[in-house]
C-alpha cells in the first residue's frame, strides 16, 4: 500500500506552553479533541487515546497511542482508523515560538494512497475540486 | 487517479468542465495529433471519467463528474480535517486575547 503525508500549519497568538496544554485537554474548546461524541485520552509516553466523531450521520472511531510527549515543544502519536485502513499512521504536532505567538505545524505521516498523496502535494487538489464543482452533476 | 495524472488528460477534463464537446474541437485545442488525442481520451475513458456518445460520424465527450468529485472529495479529507481543528485552536486564543 502506498502512503504519503500531510502537513498543515498554523501561527496561534499564544505562548507554546498554554498551545500545547489546550491541545492535550479534552475539555478545552480550543483542542483538536473537543465536540467528539467520545474521546478518551492518556497524553503520556504509551498512553492510548479513542476518539469517536460524527461525521456524515455516522461515528467515526479513532485510536492511537503517544509515541512522545515533549511539553511544550513536541507532540507525537499513532492514529489509526476506517480512513488510513488500519494502517497506523503517524500524527507529529511542533509547538515553536514565534515572537509572541507559537508556530503550530502538524504533520500527519503514512496516510494510504500515494497517487492521492501526490496530486495534494503539488497543488493539484484545488484545480480538481474547482473542475468538479464547475462539471455538471 | 493515473487517467488525471497526465497534464493533456487533465487539459481534457478542463475543457469538458465546460460541457460537452465534439472530439475533433477538443483535439483542436492541443498541437498533438488527433490520433494521440484520442489515446488519451481512450485512457479517461476507461476510466470512467468522460463518456463518449456516437452520433452518425459525430463523436461527443462528456465529462462524468462523479468518480472526479469523489477523488476531489478523499484528497481533501485529511487536511479539511486538521485544518478545521487549527482553525478552531487560533480562533480560541485570538478570542481569549481579545478579552479585558
Amino acid at each position: 500500500m502506498d502512503l504519503t503525508d500531510i502537513v498543515v500549519a498554523r501561527a496561534i497568538p499564544a505562548p507554546p506552553e498554554n498551545v500545547f496544554d489546550v491541545w492535550i485537554d479534552p475539555t478545552s474548546p480550543g483542542g483538536p479533541w473537543f465536540g467528539a461524541e467520545r474521546t478518551i485520552l492518556n497524553p503520556v509516553v504509551d498512553g492510548l487515546f479513542y476518539f469517536a466523531v460524527k461525521h456524515e450521520g455516522r461515528t467515526w472511531p479513532h485510536y492511537g497511542r503517544f509515541l512522545r510527549v515533549d511539553r511544550p515543544r513536541c507532540l507525537e502519536y499513532t492514529w489509526v482508523s476506517e480512513a488510513t485502513k488500519g494502517v497506523e499512521s503517524v500524527v507529529a504536532v511542533t509547538f515553536e515560538p514565534r515572537g509572541d505567538q507559537t508556530e503550530v505545524t502538524l504533520r500527519h505521516s503514512g496516510v494510504p494512497d500515494d497517487d492521492m498523496g501526490r496530486q495534494h502535494k503539488d497543488g493539484r487538489t484545488w484545480v480538481l475540486s474547482m473542475l468538479a464543482e464547475r462539471s455538471p452533476k | 487517479m493515473a487517467a488525471i495524472s497526465d497534464p493533456t488528460r487533465c487539459a481534457i477534463i478542463g475543457r469538458l468542465a465546460r460541457g460537452p464537446a465534439r472530439i475533433s474541437d477538443v483535439g483542436a485545442s492541443f498541437t498533438m495529433s488527433l490520433t494521440g488525442v484520442c489515446k488519451h481520451v481512450k485512457v479517461l475513458e476507461a476510466s470512467g471519467l468522460v463518456q463518449r456518445t456516437r452520433r452518425g460520424r459525430e463523436n461527443t465527450l462528456e465529462l462524468t463528474a462523479e468518480p472526479l468529485r469523489e477523488v476531489a472529495r478523499w484528497i481533501f479529507k485529511y487536511e479539511r480535517f486538521w485544518n478545521a481543528r487549527l482553525d478552531r485552536l487560533e480562533e480560541f486564543f485570538a478570542t481569549k486575547q481579545g478579552k479585558p
